[in-house]
């Protein structure tokens, strides 16, 4: 039995979102018992683990026993135990490409008295917040996906989750590429994260999204965790170990760990630059 | 006999600022909308120069860029966007993604057209009955 809210957890907790108040998430206990794994056992198993990290579960009882369709689970980000360290987050569906803008406005303004203070320069959250975003408006062909970035903790280490429940990488791959169709998950999100591989045909994708981030994340000295039905790559220290997974992500779930004192400081900028080429 | 002035088209550039275009510099959609509305400038105006100022812009995705600017320099090729498009006033940090972008975008298609002529390429298409390309 898992000790710990894990990123599965979370991930199947972020697809079933609902709504919240203040740091208290909503969301539909039905849907996320299940797209939960059977590796992660019984709904007594998951209320014990939910009890032991403080999260309260409210339901109706039928009989005297309780009603698991119709429990609606409080998620207090408040929590005993932090092993994501959502102790202040920022939360943000995804739903359409117009709302890029303002979203990644909201995400500038969580993070500013952390890097203003520091005088660090945001555009490198921005740009990977951007990417990820749009893969999950363009690609995951799912009605929304959700982001969770946390605050930096006291050595300014931030975590950002983006989560969909959508069609999967590897499974975008097998209907573009056929000839990769009975390739395993883990080996065609290798694939996907590579320069140039792109399921799309239009000109703003050009498939560099995932190997800009994977890089960029690096030179950051980061970690990437890209997980996708039973695949995951984890991308750290420019090496990209591979891993099958016991359970189905059902979808793609993304975690990004870097420190922000990694940013660049930021300077005042001079727009006096002609493109050259 | 009327007195038919040819009309001169001026040689000076024509310049657009972006910032008053839009504020979505993230987005792909956006990028593509600003890509087709200076692809119609030139449309309007072809062969002459077209002047592209990225003025108080401090932050631009690939995406953006990719539907900008890639966009353009698919559809015109290099030798058109070296010579009438010209982008200016950028941070430098902008000009550095931008300029990488394109620099990608054509060495990709380098070695693409590269590969297309070394290999055999196999165009698998459903024939119909009637000797048509079906759909």
């Amino acid at each position: 039995m898992p000790s710990q809210i894990d990123n599965l957890f979370v991930h199947s907790i972020l697809s079933n979102l609902e709504t919240w108040v203040g740091t208290t998430l909503v969301f539909n206990w039905q849907k996320v018992v299940e797209i939960l794994p059977e590796a992660h056992c019984s709904i007594l198993h998951l209320r014990d683990l939910l009890d032991e990290n403080g999260v309260t579960l409210e339901h109706e009882e039928q009989n005297g026993k309780p009603a698991f369709a119709q429990f609606t689970l409080i998620f207090d980000l408040n929590l005993a135990e932090k092993p994501i360290e959502i102790d202040r987050v920022y939360i943000s569906p995804v739903k359409t490409e117009s709302r890029l803008a303002a979203d990644s406005e909201a995400l500038k303004k969580f993070f500013k008295p952390q890097l203003s203070s520091q005088n660090l320069d945001v555009s490198a959250i921005n740009a990977l917040f951007s990417e990820l975003y749009m893969n999950i408006c363009q690609h995951a062909k799912a009605k929304n996906g959700y982001i969770f970035a946390t605050h930096p903790d006291e050595d300014g280490n931030v975590t950002f989750y983006f989560s969909d429940p959508g069609v999967g990488i590897s499974q975008n791959i097998r209907q573009f590429y056929r000839d990769k169709e009975d390739e395993p998950d883990e080996k065609l999100i290798e694939f996907a994260t590579q320069d140039r591989i792109s399921t799309k045909s239009q000109t703003q994708n050009q498939g560099s999204g995932l190997a800009t981030i994977l890089s960029s994340i690096n030179e950051m000295d980061g970690r990437v965790e890209t997980c996708s039905l039973r695949g995951c790559l984890i991308s750290e220290s420019n090496n990209k170990p591979l891993k099958s997974l016991s359970y189905n992500h059902k979808g793609t779930f993304i975690t990004l760990k870097f420190n922000i004192n990694r940013l660049e400081k930021l300077s005042d900028d001079e727009f006096n630059t002609d493109i050259d080429f | 006999m009327t007195n038919s002035t040819p009309i001169s088209i001026s040689e000076m550039a024509q310049s657009v600022t972006l910032i008053d275009w839009t504020s979505d510099f993230l987005s792909g959609e956006s990028g593509l909308r600003v890509g087709k509305r200076l692809d119609n400038l030139i449309l309007k105006r072809h062969h002459q120069p077209l002047d592209v100022s990225l003025q108080g812009i401090n932050n631009v995705s690939p995406s953006f860029i990719n539907g900008a600017f890639v966009y353009l320099l698919e559809l015109y090729g290099e030798d058109y966007f070296r010579q009438f498009v010209k982008i200016k006033n950028a941070s430098q940090r902008v000009a550095q993604s931008i300029s990488e972008s394109l620099k990608g975008f054509l060495s990709y298609r380098k070695e693409f057209y590269k590969k297309f002529s070394t290999n055999t390429i196999y165009l698998i298409g459903r024939w119909q009955s009637n000797g048509s390309n079906g759909p």
